[in-house]
């Protein structure tokens, strides 16, 4: 075949560029550290990076749930322990307090500890996490145990909305429940020891006057100025129940309420918190005030017994201290089984952590095989692309130079 | 026969040898240009008879100057050339979409998605937190945009194709002329049997050129005039050349906004001209397959994800424990105008990341003649039969398309069912009633409905946000033959990014076999066609040595003629 001069020119100049392109992908390839730039790189392996890269955002994400989840355990935990040791002193105190020995006084002293460990154990039910109550279920704005308390020094102790009556209409002996003027909601879980009677400047005594059930929230009027519909200050005169007014009854005392939703309704701490720790692995993280307190077994609540106790302390009640270190000891096996419960989710979030981590190290690995230039191969192709191209400028320059025209 | 012959052979070959050195010359000289081919002498040994010999020789005779090419690899290269002109079309607007959508990388749609998710598992971590909120709606936003991004760069890429589709029409038209122009230069100059050499290589070049943007067939007639066809039509003739011209088509675009796409046709019959290969050929397919191709994809992902986070948020609850709300705006046709809802722009609270109960059917609410008036306030829809007195009976969050209203005139006894959004109005979040107009007054009012109400788990409750999140990894693309989904969107972007891979490789070595053969074709001409300076220093070398021996002839028959006319003196 004829060669001529254009003809060689053109195949200089092509493979110039060629060899010229594929030294600058390589040094874009060392430069970036990525062999994959563009899909068209190589397609397969460009839609199984994408691919990965969104299933190791996934999984950091669960990492971030597993320990924002384990974070809330922990609190939970701690809450729970403390709980526990609570427990534990109220059972002494139960024990104390059965003693044949004591006097009614002594067992007011007793029960003085008692309310204080029971307003602590309140408090610590409504423990919470980064502002929401742990142990409010799924209604994590609202206490799941509202303790309203009667403010000191104040004889009106209740707001409108919160202010109390009961109707011993019934007479002398007869329980009259406590009711939320509002609503006419029954006042149940009293703090023993909280309660105050008065009317106009006579205190009435209880034992002497009334006998309150703080569990249940009744009233037994044992004097017969208190065997009438009473409610405060004149407020309900045209109520709907048609009372009257016991001219200046004043009662106070500090309940364990229940917190009312959006819609109204009482709340019943429930509903389990979820995090999604693996792929479509949705567990729930919490412990709600139910679980916590109440026995499924017989329905019996943790705060009634505590309740109880406190009241038959008030009481002077020794057989019923008695019988109260029973149904504590079975209001702890609530407590336990609840701490065990957290603790084994705890144990499992670790576990998921640390498969978790080691699903990240494994989808890291397998996208930098996919996506990243291997080093020592892409400097290895460099250096054979440099030296191409300079045989090719090299064998231009030689070649092209010299013609018939130099020797004549 | 005499010496005068003699003298006369030696002036022909004087003649011969300075002409070879004019060609040779005028070949060095254009060496370089383009499309150039190189001309070579044909000469011939002229001879008359003799009554005595026979034949007798006669001195050179020059026949013509011929050029050295090939028209069989002409039109092999405009063959390829055509799709080259085509490929490289394809190759530039898939580079072009490649870029548009710039994966795997940070700024990929995919790390937009991938945040979006991100944000409402963080959001189920901090189920009432509004700083959690605003992250989901802030990603969402970011996400919006890049979908937007990624639409408006796709229709920039069409609009760029339809002014290089003008561009490239205005080229043909001139290109026509002026082979058209060639024609008429070589009819003129063949008609007398001699060859427009240069003519004709510039035409060649032309022809070339044309080819690169459509398809073209040619015919050569006796005169050296050619016909060139595409696709059917005559572009070129011996006769003229056709202009085409272009035609703009205005339609309107799903999501309401207006576009145009230019056509070609020839502005002497008005019949549509669509090339089959060429560059116009490639930038029509490029707009018409290629980028709706890629953006319907897009389209499919964006409403994929539209309907189904708004399926799912419709059954959630939001802090407010309302139900029913949409997390897109459920009116957006595709990517070009995904949005968020009003109540989530407006409101981050409207997020709803919580659940509730089932749909419960409320007893009949029966509104007795006047209550429901036009200019009544709004008027409370209740879960029993008893009008609200108070707010918990309100039988919010009524379900969509659940309301059922019929009147009936007292009076009469006439009965009507109404219509909703025309004769009376729902709000749906709060569980209320309006009349629109005045034309049901006195009526009594029959009102069947389903709600939500009460359902709401509280502000903890995070597991609509988990469901969303979970989106992510659950099947939501491509629904099979029986509508269930196949895919997740990862999937489906990861397979369309493949695909768009794929298509450019396909385009890249399309192009690059193609002009491969071309070159390797340009190659075989410029073998035949090119100037080798070698060749051409060794022919004048030899022109010379013929001009020195002919002028010898000659003065050796003056010489003799010399002595001749010495004799007779």
């Amino acid at each position: 075949m004829r060669v001529t001069f254009r003809e060689l020119n053109r195949q200089t100049q092509t493979t110039l560029n060629r060899r010229y392109s594929d030294l600058g992908h390589l040094e874009e390839m060392l430069s970036t550290g990525k062999r994959l730039m563009k899909p068209s790189d190589s397609p397969v392996d460009v839609a199984n990076d994408l691919k990965l890269i969104s299933k190791q955002q996934q999984i950091s994400q669960f990492k971030s749930n597993i320990n924002d989840g384990m974070s809330f355990m922990t609190v939970s935990d701690t809450a729970m322990l403390s709980m526990n040791t609570l427990m534990q002193r109220m059972r002494e105190l139960a024990i104390q307090g059965s003693n044949d020995v004591l006097s009614s006084n002594e067992r007011l002293y007793i029960q003085k500890e008692q309310e204080q460990l029971l307003r602590q154990f309140v408090s610590l039910g409504n423990s919470t996490y980064k502002g929401d109550y742990i142990f409010g279920g799924t209604q994590t704005k609202i206490p799941p145990l509202p303790l309203v308390t009667s403010q000191s020094g104040n004889a009106l102790n209740y707001s409108s909305k919160e202010m109390a009556f009961f109707d011993g209409s019934g007479g002398v002996g007869v329980a009259a429940q406590l009711r939320q003027a509002d609503t006419l909601d029954p006042i149940t879980r009293i703090i023993p020891g909280s309660f105050q009677l008065k009317i106009g400047n006579t205190a009435y005594v209880e034992g002497r006057d009334y006998t309150v059930n703080y569990v249940s929230g009744t009233i037994t009027p044992i004097n017969a100025a208190l065997a009438v519909d009473v409610s405060e200050g004149g407020t309900f005169a045209a109520g709907p129940l048609g009372r009257y007014t016991l001219a200046g009854f004043q009662v106070s005392f500090d309940y364990i309420s229940q917190g009312r939703d959006i819609y109204g309704d009482k709340v019943v701490a429930s509903g389990d918190v979820f995090r999604e720790i693996e792929d479509t692995i949705i567990t729930p993280i919490n412990i709600t005030a139910d679980e916590l307190m109440r026995d499924s077994t017989n329905g019996q609540h943790l705060l009634d017994v505590a309740i109880g106790l406190g009241s038959d302390l008030l009481h002077n009640n020794r057989a019923g201290i008695e019988s109260s270190i029973g149904t504590i000891d079975s209001s702890f096996k609530v407590l336990l089984s609840a701490q065990s419960k957290n603790g084994a989710r705890i144990n499992r979030f670790e576990t998921t952590l640390d498969r978790n981590e080691s699903q990240y190290t494994e989808t890291s690995r397998l996208q930098s095989d996919l996506e990243d230039a291997e080093y020592a191969d892409t400097i290895g192709k460099f250096s054979l692309a440099q030296t191409a191209y300079q045989a090719a400028l090299k064998a231009a320059a030689t070649i092209i130079q010299p013609s018939l025209v130099n020797y004549l | 026969m005499g010496l005068f012959s003699t003298l006369s052979i030696g002036t022909r070959g004087l003649f011969a040898a300075q002409l070879g050195m004019d060609v040779a010359g005028q070949n060095v000289s254009n060496a370089d240009v383009a499309g150039y081919s190189r001309k070579r002498l044909n000469m011939t040994a002229d001879y008359r008879a003799d009554g005595q010999y026979g034949q007798m020789g006669f001195g050179v005779d020059v026949i013509n100057i011929d050029r050295m090419r090939d028209k069989m690899i002409d039109q092999q290269i405009q063959r390829q050339n055509q799709q080259v002109g085509s490929y490289q079309e394809y190759d530039y607007t898939l580079q072009q979409i490649e870029n548009i959508f710039n994966e795997p990388g940070s700024t990929g749609l995919a790390s937009f998605v991938d945040k979006f998710f991100d944000s409402w598992q963080n959001l189920a971590n901090n189920p009432a937190d509004i700083s959690a909120r605003t992250m989901v709606k802030t990603s969402a936003d970011i996400m919006v945009d890049v979908f937007h991004n990624l639409s408006g760069e796709l229709s920039n890429l069409k609009a760029a194709t339809n002014e290089k589709l003008r561009a490239n029409a205005d080229s043909v038209n001139e290109l026509t002329k002026e082979i058209f122009n060639l024609n008429i230069e070589i009819g003129s100059v063949e008609i007398n049997n001699q060859k427009a050499n240069d003519s004709r290589d510039k035409r060649d070049g032309l022809l070339k050129e044309l080819s690169s943007l459509v398809d073209i067939d040619t015919q050569e007639n006796s005169q050296g005039q050619i016909s060139v066809t595409s696709n059917g039509n005559l572009l070129v003739s011996p006769v003229g050349s056709r202009d085409i011209e272009i035609t703009t088509t205005t339609f309107t675009m799903p999501d309401g906004t207006q576009a145009s796409n230019i056509g070609l046709r020839f502005k002497d019959s008005q019949k549509n001209y669509n090339p089959t290969s060429g560059a116009i050929n490639g930038l029509f397919g490029c707009r018409d397959t290629i980028i709706p191709e890629y953006e319907e994809k897009l389209n499919t992902i964006a409403k994929a994800l539209m309907t189904s986070v708004n399926n799912l948020h419709q059954r959630g609850y939001n802090l407010m424990g309302y139900t029913g709300l949409d997390f897109f705006n459920p009116n957006a046709t595709g990517a070009s105008d995904i949005a968020l809802s009003e109540s989530i722009s407006s409101d981050v609270q409207n997020i709803s990341a919580a659940t509730g109960n089932q749909a419960y059917a409320a007893p009949a609410n029966v509104f007795g003649a006047g209550a429901l008036n036009f200019g009544v306030a709004p008027t409370f829809l209740s879960k029993t039969n008893v009008l609200p007195a108070a707010g918990a009976d309100v039988a919010r969050n009524v379900i969509k398309n659940s309301v059922r209203m019929v009147g009936t005139q007292p009076l009469t006894g006439l009965t009507a069912t109404l219509v909703e959004n025309v004769d009376y109005r729902i709000d749906y979040a709060h569980g209320t009633v309006q009349m629109l107009h005045a034309g049901y007054d006195g009526w009594q009012m029959n009102v069947d409905f389903q709600y939500r109400s009460g359902g709401f788990k509280g502000p903890g409750d995070n597991t609509n946000a988990v469901a969303i999140a979970q989106l992510r990894q659950g099947l939501t693309m491509q629904p099979d033959a029986l509508g269930n989904p196949t895919n997740t969107y990862v999937q489906y972007y990861s397979a369309f990014i493949g695909h768009l891979g794929l298509a450019r490789q396909e385009a890249t070595s399309n192009l690059e076999t193609r002009t491969f053969l071309v070159n390797q074709y340009e190659k075989h001409q410029d073998s035949i066609s090119g100037v080798s300076i070698d060749e051409e220093m060794a022919d004048i070398i030899k022109f010379q040595h013929s001009y020195q021996a002919a002028a010898r002839v000659i003065s050796t028959a003056s010489q003799m003629l010399d002595y001749l006319l010495n004799m007779a003196s």
